[in-house]
């Protein structure tokens, strides 16, 4: 099977909607061992942390909620491409059911680092380079949202939102290397760094489980939205009227 | 104190560990939730125009879901309406 074969295929939508359905039940159960086990190791496994005591274990949804905020951005910003260049309605689906959990990663992002930054730093909030451009994150993922239902014609706010969403890749370098290019009161990388990371394995290996727990979430939210999402773009497809009719 | 006891205590930081954590799973459940709430919304619309049609009636491309999943074209008219075709 040629890969431009395989491509169409994916992107068909009764192929993607049936293989879709098959993986959920795997996803939401990996998603579900991995969060109990990643909330085993990190509130009761991980030793207190020398210098933060008990507090520093909102790393543990902190840290991943900071990645799936960039990670989630990029994989809409990548649907926004492929739905400019080639209209494809699997990505417009997968970039509409991206978006509110983009953001909502983004916000918990925002709010578990804010009630770490209190009793750490002395303050919920600081004008810092590392959070403020998380927060111009919040902001480009809520015009995205606003943008996919701002038009009558949902095709059209698809194209709209991927523009908005593209442009606003720029930000994600910059929340990146913020804590390298300025100097910010948010602590530098500690697991992604070249060379060793500086953290001990009792509390990177949870760290990385609610990662992938995460990661498994964000995989079973967008396999259920965009199922659901393509019946009812195709409601009068042959297809889902078989969808229907077996059920 | 209590192992229990000594585990809820977060050391002092209670409230800035718990509260982190309990409004995480608040956000993470609430989608869960609205993403399985919209896709029952989706299948009760086409259950219901399937009835609609195995009944006779034309069933027109009524808007999606978000707006009105009950439009269903006037039985008999067999009118087909085009208002809000995506």
């Amino acid at each position: 099977m040629t890969i431009a074969r395989l491509f169409h295929q994916f992107g068909s939508p009764p192929h993607f909607y049936r293989l879709a359905g098959r993986m959920l039940p795997w996803f939401a159960t990996a998603c579900v061992a991995c969060l109990a086990a990643g909330l085993y190791g990190g509130l009761v496994l991980a030793p207190p942390d020398y210098q933060q005591g008990e507090s520093y274990r909102i790393i543990f949804i902190h840290v991943p909620s900071a990645w799936m905020s960039l990670f989630v951005y990029m994989v809409m910003a990548a649907c926004g491409a492929i739905v400019l260049i080639w209209r494809m309605k699997l990505a417009e689906v997968v970039a509409q059911a991206s978006a509110p959990i983009g953001a909502s990663f983004t916000f918990m992002a925002l709010v578990t680092g804010s009630l770490w930054g209190k009793p750490m730093w002395g303050t919920y909030w600081v004008w810092d380079a590392r959070l403020t451009s998380e927060l111009i994150l919040l902001f480009l993922y809520l015009g995205v949202i606003g943008l996919q239902s701002a038009y009558e014609d949902r095709r059209t706010g698809a194209r709209a939102a991927a523009v908005l969403a593209l442009v606003g890749v720029v930000n994600i370098p910059i929340i990146h290397y913020s804590v390298e290019w300025w100097n910010t009161l948010h602590q530098g990388p500690t697991v992604t760094k070249l060379d060793k990371p500086s953290i001990h394995l009792s509390m990177l290996v949870p760290l990385l489980l609610m990662a992938v727990a995460f990661k498994l979430y964000y995989a079973t939210l967008l396999l259920m939205r965009a199922r659901s999402d393509l019946l009812e773009r195709e409601r009068n497809a042959a297809w889902v009227r078989d969808e229907v009719a077996a059920r | 104190m209590s192992a229990l006891a000594e585990f809820l205590h977060m050391g002092g930081y209670a409230a800035f560990v718990w509260g982190s954590y309990g409004i995480c799973a608040a956000v993470l459940i609430a989608n869960l939730l609205a993403v399985r709430a919209r896709g029952r919304r989706v299948r009760a619309m086409l259950a219901r125009r399937a009835r609609f049609e195995a009944a006779g009636y034309a069933v027109g491309d009524e808007p999606a879901a978000g707006g009105g999943v009950d439009a269903v074209n006037h039985p008999g008219t067999g009118a087909v309406s085009e208002v809000g075709r995506r």
